[in-house]
């Protein structure tokens, strides 16, 4: 773990020369994240940029054919248990189990992570309530709607009390209270020192939430900073003052 | 052609689109293959004829139409379990129905296709089996034998009827979601009810034996219950081509689909609806909102996990039922006697093996949260092992009286039938643990098309052990060859699985 030695605290995640390539194809193109801990990151591109494959690298779930991820310094190819245990990644359609119930779930997702029994009980009941969940609870999962499976997804995530929360495209399909719901949930989580990287092609996702934003397009970062920094900096190319992210990411990813 | 919008339209859309779900190179192998088969059913049936056509009568003999007769029910019923399965998967299947439903076709005539689409999946197999005889008949001067046709189609269409009806009253009765279970279960009853009645005479005991068999030699004799007049050969005889029965069956038939048709397609579009919207899913609250009591360590949780989704699988508990079922007379000839139960052992050691492979294929390959399962912070070997004891121990669970009782009457046999099951269970199990391949759940058919070679690696470990089984009856000799066979199986799996193993099949 050479981070943990160089640094005091190591970044919640660091990326760098990631290389994806799918059957000729390049997806991720020696892409280069450093996220401190505790911040709020959007992944920001339009559809195909690489978000999504960077991200399922970042949880293990794919392999890089070049380059080094590492999640509060543990290498996540090398030090894959480690890693692994530290985080939470909720894909954008998450697969729950048809004829489990939201509590059976839970104790499932829980004991993959080796949570106390009692620790995970007690946590269950709470993230229910708080995604208002807990009358359904009871009901196989198949007949839940979208937004509830959503739900149940992040409480799922969130049952093992990661350090870092990857969310591919979260708000997707979800109705204005499930959303507010998620999201009252994701800043809460923020505040208590976590930290949280989501992908959206959404703008005012990123706008909202984020503290920092990173934009991809074609597999690279090509603009990085909080929503200022960004503006100043289409702003120059735009020529234009107060340009909203809107112009920002058109202007970048157009000529990108 | 057809006016679109009609029962015939719908059906010609229908039939496109099983044509096409075949497709492709498959779809000529399957008509080259199949072409092949049944040029040797037509010789079969050639020869077979030839045969009778020295005897010099019309009819068959009495005792082969009992005969004729009783394959004929075996068959009529595995038909009918064949369009419940289908009928609840017409019922239950969202497929196209929502848009089919929504249009201005009336649902009455979407709920006609079905049925006649149900009828033909029924009719195929016993139509490729009897049709030669029906081609071969006219060339050998019985041209009687052409009814074969129609009495297929009529008890074909009877089956379907019968089958749509069964599931419309289960739902009606018991609300969608559970009838689906039990019609599932239901059908998987009635295919094997039949067979099981059929092996009457093995299971019971000697002294009830010793009555069945006169009641039914006096039942078959003319004027009996069950006599060469009686109705219950109509269909038979309707196929040499007697006018009187084949009338009678036709009508029985057109009557009984008309008559189902009419009466149930309310049900049948209210229904599929219900199935959609949940239908008021039974709900399995913890009493007072009380948090239920969790489970910990990865074992415990994982199995429990495992477990509950099989069980709550109304199909898988079906067709392991079946299997299970049907195995059930040979519990009984293998407890008669040492000699017999030596014979039975590897027919056993291959179901164990096939359940136990089965089970794995859906605790392994059927995960359906592979994502969840792949970022945990475990072994994906850890939990592919313990997923394959998921799907043993309840195998084992099965085999174990079974082994406890015939070790009273053949204790070597009984263990080297444990040694066998649990060899060749390990086996079919290691092959998913270290050639894992991604599957879904919901079609459990499409299995041996994903995983073709697990599933042949599978067979031929499970073919090893049975092997074994044999060789340590007195030919052990051959016993080094057994072994070789058996270790072929998660031999092959282990150097052919090393991408998968560690792509986690996720990708």
């Amino acid at each position: 773990m050479p981070d943990a030695t160089l640094e005091a605290s190591p970044p919640a995640l660091r990326i760098s020369g990631l290389v994806k390539k799918f059957v000729g194809k390049v997806a991720v193109d020696r892409l280069d994240l450093v996220i401190p801990a505790g911040e709020f990151h959007a992944l920001l591109g339009p559809n195909g940029a690489g978000k999504t494959t960077t991200l399922r690298i970042v949880a293990g779930l794919l392999q890089a054919d070049a380059g080094q991820v590492s999640i509060f310094g543990h290498d996540v190819t090398t030090d894959a248990v480690a890693a692994r245990r530290l985080t939470a990644f909720l894909p954008d359609d998450p697969l729950l189990y048809g004829k489990l119930n939201a509590w059976e779930y839970l104790e499932f997702v829980a004991g993959l992570w080796g949570i106390d029994a009692a620790r995970a009980a007690v946590r269950a009941a709470e993230l229910l309530q708080w995604l208002d969940l807990t009358e359904q609870a009871g009901d196989y999962t198949e007949g839940y709607s979208r937004g509830m499976r959503q739900k149940l997804a992040l409480a799922g995530a969130l049952i093992h009390e990661p350090k870092l929360l990857i969310l591919d495209e979260p708000l997707t399909g979800l109705d204005a209270h499930a959303a507010k719901a998620v999201k009252d949930m994701l800043v809460d989580y923020v505040r208590r020192g976590n930290t949280v990287v989501l992908t959206t092609h959404i703008l005012e996702i990123a706008e909202r939430l984020a503290e920092r934003i990173s934009i991809i397009q074609k597999g690279r970062i090509v603009a990085q900073g909080t929503l200022d920094q960004l503006r100043a900096h289409a702003g120059a190319a735009v020529g234009a003052q107060g340009a909203t992210l809107e112009d920002v990411f058109l202007n970048l990813t157009e000529t990108g | 052609m057809a006016t679109p919008g009609g029962a015939a339209w719908l059906l010609r859309h229908e039939l496109r689109l099983a044509w096409r779900g075949i497709g492709g190179i498959r779809l000529w192998l399957m008509l080259a293959g199949g072409g092949l088969l049944w040029a040797a059913l037509h010789l079969a049936a050639w020869s077979m004829l030839r045969g009778l056509a020295d005897m010099d009568t019309d009819s068959l003999p009495p005792l082969a139409t009992a005969i004729a007769g009783g394959v004929f029910w075996l068959v009529a019923s595995i038909m009918l379990s064949q369009s419940m399965a289908h009928a609840v998967a017409a019922l239950f299947v969202r497929g196209d129905l929502d848009l089919l439903l929504s249009s201005p076709l009336s649902p009455r005539a979407v709920f006609m296709v079905r049925g006649v689409g149900i009828a033909v999946a029924a009719s195929l197999l016993p139509a490729f089996v009897l049709l030669p005889f029906a081609h071969v008949g006219v060339a050998v001067g019985r041209p009687g034998l052409l009814a074969i046709y129609p009495v297929v189609a009529s008890v074909a269409l009877v089956c379907a009827a019968a089958g749509m009806a069964l599931t419309m009253t289960l739902v009606k009765l018991f609300g969608a979601r559970r009838a689906k279970t039990i019609a599932q279960i239901a059908a998987a009853l009635i295919g094997a009810g039949f067979f099981l009645l059929s092996q009457l005479q093995s299971i019971l005991p000697r002294g009830m034996r010793d009555a069945f068999t006169p009641w039914l030699r006096q039942a078959l004799e003319p004027g009996g219950v069950l006599g060469p007049e009686s109705a219950w050969w109509w269909p038979v005889r309707a196929m040499q081509g007697e006018l009187l029965p084949l009338l009678a069956v036709m009508l029985v038939a057109v009557g009984v689909f008309w008559l189902v048709v009419n009466l149930t397609w309310r049900r049948f579009a209210s229904g599929t609806q219900e199935s959609v919207s949940g239908g008021r899913a039974r709900v399995r609250r913890a009493a007072g909102g009380v948090v239920p009591l969790f489970r910990s360590g990865l074992m415990r949780v994982l199995l429990a996990k495992e477990w509950k989704l099989l069980v709550r699988d109304p199909q898988i508990i079906s067709q392991t039922l079946l299997q299970v079922l049907y195995l059930v007379p040979m519990i009984f000839i293998g407890f008669r006697s040492d000699r017999t139960a030596w014979l039975l052992i590897p027919g056993f050691v291959v179901m164990a093996a096939m359940l136990a492979g089965n089970l794995a294929w859906l605790t392994i390959a059927a995960e359906d949260a592979p994502e969840l399962v792949g970022i945990a912070p475990v072994s994906l070997t850890r939990i592919r092992v313990i997923k394959a004891l998921a799907a043993v121990l309840p195998v084992l669970a099965l085999l174990l009286p079974l082994v406890v009782w015939w070790s009273l009457r053949a204790p070597a046999a009984a263990a080297v039938l444990l040694l066998c099951s649990l060899g060749a269970m390990a086996s079919a199990a290691t092959c998913h643990i270290w050639n894992p391949r991604r599957g879904d759940r919901r079609d459990m058919k499409k299995r041996y098309k994903e995983s073709g070679l697990v599933n042949i690696l599978e067979t031929l470990g499970s073919f090893g052990w049975a092997a074994i089984a044999v060789c340590l009856n007195g030919y052990l000799a051959w016993l080094p060859l057994a072994i070789a066979v058996a270790a072929l199986g998660p031999g092959s799996a282990w150097l052919l699985g090393r991408a998968a193993r560690r792509d986690g099949a996720l990708a």
